[in-house]
């Protein structure tokens, strides 16, 4: 029987799909097989163009919006169904599949169950730059958060232009940094488990924000960070240090600390720092956390 | 030859002169319309007829419907209506079946009527209309008990769900062994839903866009089209399911000198800037389409684009308080994709039509109608609001100031008004959708259309809705949006040609205008207002021509 998996990739319009899918298309080691079904509107068709360009031995598929009237001539079905007739001459293994930049990536990840294929994870883009912007919007605001608490993964873009970025409540646990968006440990859990809980992913992360009480030596600071378990996935935050005020980002064990300009950046009120760590071991982790940051952090 | 057409009256929707009891034709072209013995100078020294056949008749302008989309009715029409609502068709009218043992009975009828017994192959059945509010649960079980040899395909109202029979899904090589639980497909009923359908159509299409099923759905249209008292229609949508095909069968069926009317073709936005075409490059391609206009078929400066998602399936983008159920409803573009599209016809002097459902999806197309004011003013610009659905006063008066027109489905309010007061949202928004009394009095240019296959096209059956604001359920909803009767015909008639950019031509009678005419036995202006959608439509002439609207 076959069972194509269909990665999704979703995030509204100038949250960098696109970007995402050429820097896969173009790095290292894009996956073998692989059909990249593209989104076809608009100035979309630029990108797609540049796609096709930069992959001339990729399977590449252009696809407008379900249609607006009535499902007759829908292009997923339609492209799901040429991809399939076609495996004969291209032996696809796995579907890349760029959402429009106004679909529900729940609903999506519903349509790529189809004969034939199964819907792994869902990844949407982030854009940090605008995103809060945008969530205030009057015809997208809805739509862009709905996107965020319906992704299985976020996947924050243009960090560069808004370092301060970050999200609120549970949709915290969700964001990867730089992820192999094709590693088994994305693969879809079963429906069952979605239905149930929402805001598990896989294995499902938690997350635990410190106050900081007292300023920390920037060695200390390294070290402290160093010693964490590899179960604390992400950690970030601002830390008053003896240094100045430092913005700190900790991505598996990728270390960045940025003095913060205080003309600059507005000043957070106090020092803190969010850790995101798998949720099993939540004790463990809090284990370590209280045992080695009770100094300088507080815990509730 | 001069041909001089008595009539019992004739209504011109033209104000200078609203009542004539002649008219007087040459060449398809209305030379003078009032009374006889003014029109004798005309007479003088030629060789001309005096035509009684409308002498006991109402003379109309030729109705128009602004807003159709052929080739979604070619695919309809092929196929038996089972409907639970009142369908009048050239060949015969549908009434009614709403119970589910009256379904049945219609199945069997249908399968019976098909006179292949015995065949090896019989022939599919497509039926289309089935609802299970009035026609019960559907399942596979009750497909397989009309037929087990013949394929029976039974298609939902919405278009959105079908339901197979065995053999049915053995004729579209569905693959049992193939489907999962979590597709959206109920496989032991034949159930087939949201993308579920989207497979079975990929199945069927042998079937319901074969090349010959699709002309001949085309030829229905035609049918339909003349016996609903049409002489003009627009395609809102060309290209709908794939440009190129569409534009060359449509050009080939819906031309020639048996065809009773013209058609407006106004261009799908996304299939011009497809196959990787930028924004300049698409706008050039619309600008081009006009070399393939022939006598009939007429591409103009005129677009397609799509707001919010769609009315039948709640999908429609709404404004505080929104749905009841708190679910949202779906834009059909990123708005600033629509934006960027709306720019770029605009500073190319198109008439831009703008699909626009809910009051939020309304709004966005006015937010964007108002900034390309700003930027680039422009008089007499045609921007049409398309649908309609939800609305408010405030949005109106907007309209208004922006010089944008309305072309609506009032349809919305007799099919789903009952519905959408009890379960989408609540009574006052659900009475007050399609708020036409408010366009008029604001004097903003107001029409009325079909969405043909959203609604029967039947002009006067969309005056008649208009008129009386009946729903399903027979409750009048909102009677102070209710049109006149002179507005309404107003709206399938002149109004309609304005928003087509076809004002000079047709859409009323008078000296100059094309002899385009809707031939009735009474007076839509004077009948009783519940009597309107049953005035029975004699006969149309195109451009001089008659064509009788005789049984089929």
């Amino acid at each position: 029987m076959i069972d194509i998996p269909i990665t999704i990739i979703g995030g509204y319009l100038g949250a960098g799909k696109t970007s995402l899918i050429n820097s896969i298309l173009t790095g290292d080691s894009p996956p073998a097989n692989l059909a990249v079904l593209v989104n076809d509107f608009g100035d979309i068709n630029l990108d797609a163009k540049w796609i096709k360009e930069q992959s001339p031995d990729g399977k590449i598929i252009g696809l407008t919006n379900g249609c607006v009237c009535c499902t007759i001539g829908e292009d997923l079905s339609e492209a799901l169904e040429t991809l399939r007739a076609q495996l004969g001459e291209f032996p696809i293994e796995h579907v890349l599949l760029e959402a429009s930049g106004v679909a529900s990536p729940k609903k999506l990840q519903r349509q790529c169950s189809y004969p034939g294929y199964s819907p792994r994870a869902t990844f949407v883009l982030v854009d940090a730059a605008n995103h809060d912007k945008q969530c205030q919007d009057k015809f997208v605001g809805y739509l862009v958060k709905q996107q965020v608490d319906e992704a299985d993964y976020l996947i924050a873009s243009k960090l560069d232009l808004a370092p301060t970025f970050t999200l609120h409540g549970d949709n915290i646990g969700k964001v990867l940094h730089k992820p192999n968006i094709f590693s088994p440990d994305y693969d879809q859990q079963d429906t069952a488990e979605t239905t149930a809980n929402p805001h598990s992913h896989g294995h499902g992360f938690a997350s635990c924000t410190l106050p900081q009480i007292a300023q920390v030596n920037i060695n200390h600071l390294r070290a402290l960070c160093d010693a964490l378990p590899s179960t604390v996935h992400r950690v970030k935050g601002y830390v008053e240090t003896d240094q100045g005020l430092q913005l700190l980002q900790r991505v598996g064990d990728a270390l960045t600390l940025e003095k913060v300009e205080q003309q600059t950046a507005t000043p957070p009120e106090q020092g803190h720092l969010v850790f995101i760590y798998i949720d099993q071991q939540e004790h463990a982790v809090r284990q370590h956390l209280q045992q080695n940051l009770k100094q300088h952090w507080r815990f509730a | 030859m001069l041909t001089l057409y008595p009539a019992r009256s004739i209504i011109t929707m033209n104000d200078s002169m609203p009542r004539a009891s002649a008219v007087l034709v040459r060449d398809g072209i209305i030379l003078e319309v009032g009374e006889r013995e003014n029109m004798q100078p005309w007479l003088e020294g030629q060789e001309y007829q005096v035509d009684e056949q409308f002498a006991d008749k109402v003379i109309c302008p030729g109705f128009i419907d602004p807003h159709l989309h052929p080739s979604m009715a070619a695919v309809l029409l092929p196929m038996e209506f089972i409907t639970a609502m009142r369908w009048k068709l050239p060949w015969g009218t549908v009434e009614p079946t709403t119970t589910k043992d009256g379904f049945d009975e219609r199945m069997q009828t249908l399968h019976a009527g098909k006179n292949d017994g015995g065949a090896d192959e019989p022939e599919p059945l497509f039926i289309w209309g089935f609802h299970q509010l009035w026609h019960g649960p559907m399942s596979k079980a009750r497909v397989n008990a009309i037929s087990t040899t013949r394929p029976i395909v039974v298609w939902h109202r919405s278009f959105h769900e079908l339901y197979m029979n065995d053999a049915a899904m053995a004729m579209a090589g569905v693959n049992i062994d193939d489907i999962k639980p979590s597709d959206q497909i109920d496989i032991d009923n034949g159930h087939f839903f949201e993308n579920g359908l989207g497979y079975a159509i990929q199945h069927l299409n042998p079937w319901i866009l074969a090349p010959d099923v699709y002309a001949a759905g085309l030829e229905r249209l035609k049918k339909v089209v003349h016996h609903g008292g049409h002489t003009t229609i627009g395609d809102l949508a060309t290209g709908l399911f794939d440009f190129e095909t569409e534009a060359t069968t449509l050009a080939q069926l819906l031309e020639g000198n048996e065809v009773p009317f013209r058609t407006r073709l106004v261009a799908h936005s996304a299939r011009m800037s497809g196959g990787g075409r930028t924004l300049e490059q698409a706008v050039e391609k619309a600008e081009g389409l006009v070399e393939r206009n022939s006598h009939r078929l007429h591409f103009g400066k005129h677009i397609k684009m799509f707001s919010d998602g769609a009315f039948f399936s709640a999908l429609a983008q709404l404004q505080a308080p929104g749905y009841i159920d708190e679910h949202h409803g779906e834009w059909l573009m990123p708005p600033e994709i629509l934006e960027k599209n709306i720019r770029a016809y605009w500073h190319a002097g198109f008439q831009i039509h703008v699909h626009v459902t809910g009051d939020l999806g309304l709004e966005l197309a006015i937010d964007v109608l108002e900034k390309m004011q700003f930027e680039r003013p422009r008089f007499n610009h045609g921007y049409t609001f398309e649908h309609f659905g939800i609305s408010t006063p405030e949005q109106i008066k907007r309209i208004k100031v922006l010089g944008g027109q309305v072309s609506a489905n009032a349809y919305y309010l007799h099919e789903l008004s009952d519905m959408y007061a009890k379960d989408a949202v609540g009574y006052e928004r659900a009475s007050q959708m399609a708020r036409l009394g408010t366009c008029f009095r604001e004097g903003i240019n107001t029409t009325l259309h079909s969405d043909f296959t959203m609604a029967p096209a039947e002009p006067l059956n969309s005056a008649w809705v208009a008129v009386n604001r009946i729903n399903s359920e027979g409750d009048v909803m909102c009677p102070e949006e209710c049109l006149t009767q002179q507005q309404a015909l107003q709206a399938i008639t002149i109004n309609a040609a304005h928003v087509m950019g076809m004002a000079d031509i047709t859409g009323s009678i008078r000296s100059g205008k094309r002899a385009d005419f809707t031939i009735l036995d009474e007076d839509p202006l004077t009948c009783d207002p519940m009597d309107l959608r049953d005035i029975n439509i004699y006969a149309t002439v195109f451009e001089g021509k008659v064509f009788p609207t005789t049984t089929l």
